[in-house]
């Protein structure tokens, strides 16, 4: 039938993710069902079949959920702990509740989506090549260093919880140089890092929010994707590629020579001289 | 033509013989520096002192020998304090207040202990071994070794077999392997040449935190994959293309700070290779952002093992630095199959000059101590140490042996069987022997048939004075030799650096 | 027959091959003498082909059916036994004719020769023991000799 239910109660992490291989690889099972999951890391790790969901329907997965997966879906019905999409390279995420730290960090493409707010250093170093471009949509607020020496990639932050934080915390997008920001909120965050400028949404960006938000709230049923996109957006990009560019001694710039001494004999005196 | 006025003087000296010059001009075109010209109106070639970085290129392929590069004086007055290169620094950081870039490894004047220590031979009681005619065993298996063995004996056929499971080792020709250098700092055909000269010999060739190419995933089977704090280019097919994975905390060369490779370099392959825009900065942040504690890096040892179906060794690569004994100790206990220690010698394609040379200790200590370290833990055998940092030749290979290492890396050396002159201007991209630049008329200098060759040659001559100096001190079994500091002797090494290598004085 | 065979990808561009080349077909064969003080300087039988980044050897190719030597009106040009095509200088006039004629241009003007008009070829380092020297200068084994099929 290809659904498998594993109760993962007084499962050690290494059984438990070896029967979850298993029946991915061996069984042809498209489907698992996870209930009682007390903490054990690495769900997912090392899969990258695409057409495969694991669900997590009572407990709490532990560290490093998702972590180098290339394919499948999670969704995690509670809330989840730290390093989710650590380092992934394809699938998606989803989790019923709030998340932990470092969330994201090296990811390099695939999508994750938190309910409720997300701890700090959430998406560090993304990354993001031609098609390859991760996102990461989180319902509530992050802690510090969101974003910090991302490299690609989206990260949207929507503040829809009901508390005082901030939607960020400090040191947002510090050392950032590529990817995108978007906050749904009208308050430019303190500390921002001094390598971005914040800016008004254009077309494509709104495209691409309301692209996310409605996958968020087709999983996320309370919230409703009209009010979500009626809200205040603002977007932080890098100002250079090359933020660190000034900060080494400038290496002298040699460009390909387009003549030689052979082609032309006369001396190019500025070339030498610099 | 720029006439600003600058202090900087010159390093090296042209000197070029014009009764010998024929005026060919492969000088000329060859030196990506400019530091040749033509000058037609005196049908002469001159030099340009300024340009020099003494990388050898225009004296090698000079087809008459004309060229001599000369090191320039001191045009300074002789002073111990402010030598010429400190007082160059300053200038220059006067002129552009920047951080000062640098490459290659430390040559700063510490002591190589090496040079100071000398190996045994044996004589009359114990006969020494002549490897050309009896069998001489320099195998290295580097991994986790078991704490004890179980043998179990077949009821029916009464042949043995080993009971405990023995965790993924890797089988090494020569206790030699090719240090972690990236594609990105060194050029596609310097890594061609290297994992061919790997997969040929033997042994093993390192990524680097680059990425694999994908020419080269053909060399998996001799690849040891790095994931470094930026992961470039780390996802599962990579993870799982290698023989094992190493995780990158530090180097050498630069300990403590992140990696840098500069925009200019990052091109069209790289980009691909690395997942990232081409012509942005390929920074590596300081530390790895999921590692804020031992019991972290234990989580990210066993999440590859996971992702890689505990089928490969993982190993983890510290700098050499204050404490390494005690680090190192944390790493095993976390579970890393081997520990990578880099000394202050290690080389880099860039790092800033302050950091390479003061930060790191000598090698040849930090094998000693966590060797020592290890076994007075009764843990020795839970991982392989590897050392690496500025081995030159076999001796300084076998002396490490003795001092508690399983295998070394080699990358300076590595790269200059390539061609590599050591100038140390790795930074600029513009590496005139096609090694540590991207530009493709400099890379097509670099020819991996060749390379390849000359790297082999380097591990068969090496394999076999190891040979050689094992059977001289009487030894058939390069297990035998591992940590047997009774093997050494020291000449100029007083204490405590003698007490801390833990072999006594040549003589007693 | 063993032959030159040129690889684009690792020339460097240096021009060794040539200089090699004019010091072998000397008198002296000293690089010194051979360029500043016999009488007449040789012209290389080799040249490197030079457009931006891009550079090559060209030499002759030894063809199987020379045209150069059906071409030639003096009989100089011709295939010897282990299949090289070789020339006789003395008999050569200064026609030309072979240079039109050969598809690869690897025939060239002895230019430095200034009494009378003569070509250069290259003769595969004929009387050279250790084979063709140009092969023996390349830094990057842009020129390989050896046997080929086919």
């Amino acid at each position: 039938m290809g659904l498998l239910t594993i109760d993962a109660e007084n499962l050690y992490y290494r059984d438990l993710n070896a029967k979850i291989k298993e029946a991915v690889r061996k069984q042809n099972i498209k489907k698992i069902i996870i209930k009682n999951a007390r903490g054990q890391r690495f769900i997912g790790t090392g899969l990258q079949e695409k057409d495969v969901e694991i669900i997590v329907e009572s407990g709490v997965p532990g560290n490093d959920l998702a972590m180098f997966m290339d394919g499948p879906t999670i969704k995690v019905l509670n809330n989840a702990q730290d390093g989710i999409g650590n380092t992934m390279n394809n699938g998606k995420v989803f989790v019923h509740g709030d998340a932990g730290d470092v969330i994201a960090y090296g990811m390099r493409n695939g999508k994750i989506f938190i309910k409720g707010s997300a701890g700090y250093r959430i998406g560090i170093h993304m990354k993001e090549y031609k098609e390859m471009i991760p996102s990461i949509v989180i319902g509530g607020k992050t802690g510090d260093f969101l974003g910090e020496y991302m490299a690609g990639g989206i990260i949207l932050v929507l503040g829809l919880t009901k508390d005082e934080n901030p939607i960020v915390g400090r040191y947002c997008a510090t050392g950032m140089h590529g990817g995108v920001i978007y906050l749904r909120t009208d308050k430019v965050p303190t500390y921002l890092g001094k390598e971005v400028k914040v800016f008004e949404l254009n077309e494509g960006d709104k495209a691409k929010v309301k692209e996310l938000v409605e996958e968020f709230c087709s999983e996320f049923k309370e919230y409703n994707s009209n009010d979500i996109l009626n809200g205040k957006f603002i977007k932080l990009i890098p100002v250079s590629k090359r933020p660190y560019g000034r900060l080494y001694s400038p290496g002298n710039h040699f460009p390909l020579p387009e003549e030689n001494y052979f082609s032309n004999k006369k001396v190019d005196i500025e070339k030498y001289y610099y | 033509m720029k006439f600003t006025f600058s202090l900087k003087p010159e390093n090296f000296i042209i000197e070029r013989d014009d009764e010998r010059c024929i005026r060919c001009g492969a000088c000329v075109q060859q030196c990506a520096y400019n530091a040749h010209y033509f000058l037609e109106e005196k049908n002469k070639v001159l030099g340009i002192n300024h340009n020099c970085v003494g990388d050898g290129r225009c004296v090698a392929i000079c087809p008459t020998n004309a060229i001599r590069i000369r090191q320039a004086e001191n045009p300074y007055r002789p002073n111990h304090n402010w030598s010429k290169e400190k007082m160059m620094d300053l200038y220059e950081q006067a002129e552009n207040g920047t951080v000062l870039l640098v490459g290659m490894g430390a040559p700063t004047p510490h002591p190589v202990y090496w040079d100071k220590i000398i190996l045994n031979a044996s004589q009359v009681t114990n006969p020494s071994i002549d490897p050309l005619r009896e069998p001489m065993e320099v195998k290295t298996y580097i991994g986790s070794k078991p704490d004890k063995i179980e043998v179990v004996f077949d009821n029916k056929t009464k042949k043995p077999d080993i009971k405990t499971k023995i965790s993924p080792q890797l089988e090494l020709e020569v206790p030699v392997m090719f240090a972690a250098m990236s594609f990105g700092a060194i050029s596609l055909n310097a890594c061609k040449s290297l994992a061919k000269a790997a997969s040929e010999m033997g042994t093993f060739w390192n990524t680097g935190e680059g990425g694999l190419h994908r020419d080269l995933y053909q060399y998996g089977k001799n690849t040891i994959v790095q994931v470094a704090s930026g992961r470039f280019g780390v996802h599962l097919d990579y993870l799982n293309a290698g023989a094992a994975v190493e995780i990158k905390i530090g180097q050498g060369a630069k300990p403590g700070i992140g990696g840098h490779l500069p925009g200019e370099k990052v091109n069209h392959e790289i980009s691909v290779t690395r997942a990232m825009p081409e012509g942005a900065d390929a920074i590596s942040p300081a530390p790895h952002h999921d590692i804020y504690s031992i019991e972290d890096l234990r989580q990210l040892i066993y999440s590859i093992k996971e992702a890689t179906d505990y089928e490969k060794p993982v190993f983890v690569k510290i700098s050499a630095v204050h404490n390494v004994a005690a680090i190192a100790s944390g790493i095993v206990r976390a579970g890393a199959d081997a520990v990578v220690i880099d000394g202050i010698r290690g080389g880099t394609g860039a790092a800033p000059k302050i950091i390479r040379d003061n930060v790191g200790i000598p090698i040849e200590l930090a094998i000693a101590v966590v060797d020592e370290r290890l076994r007075k833990e009764g843990i020795r055998n839970q991982a392989s140490l590897i050392a690496a940092g500025g081995f030159r030749n076999s001796s300084d290979v076998i002396k490490a042996i003795a001092l508690g290492a399983d295998a070394v890396y080699i990358g300076t050396a590595a790269l200059m069987t390539l061609g590599c002159h050591v100038c140390g201007m790795c930074y600029k991209g513009i590496c005139n022997w096609g090694i540590a630049t991207q530009r493709e008329d400099l890379t097509k200098r670099l020819n991996p048939e060749i390379g390849a060759e000359r790297a082999k040659n380097l591990l068969k001559a090496w394999k076999h004075e190891i040979q050689e100096m094992l059977g001289a001190m009487g030894i058939n079994s390069i297990e035998s030799l591992r940590g047997n500091r009774l093997n050494l002797r020291a000449v100029d090494i007083h204490e405590p650096y003698l007490s801390i290598l833990g072999i006594k004085p040549a003589g007693a | 027959m063993k032959k030159l065979y040129f690889r684009e990808e690792w020339c460097v561009g240096c021009g060794r091959c040539e200089v090699v080349c004019a010091i072998e077909h000397s008198e002296s064969k000293h690089p010194i003498i051979a360029y500043f003080h016999e009488k007449i300087r040789q012209t290389p039988r080799i040249v490197v082909e030079r457009k931006g980044n891009i550079s090559f050897a060209n030499t002759c190719r030894h063809c199987e059916e020379p045209d150069c030597v059906n071409a030639c009106i003096a009989g100089a040009l011709y295939k010897d036994e282990s299949g090289k095509v070789l020339y006789d200088p003395n008999k050569c006039v200064g026609c030309y004719s072979c240079i039109m004629a050969c598809p690869y241009g690897a025939i060239m003007k002895d230019i430095n020769r200034k009494e009378r008009k003569q070509i250069v070829k290259c003769d595969l380092c004929n009387t050279r023991k250790e084979g063709p020297a140009c092969a023996e200068a390349c830094p990057n084994r842009a020129i390989i000799f050896e046997e080929k099929e086919g």
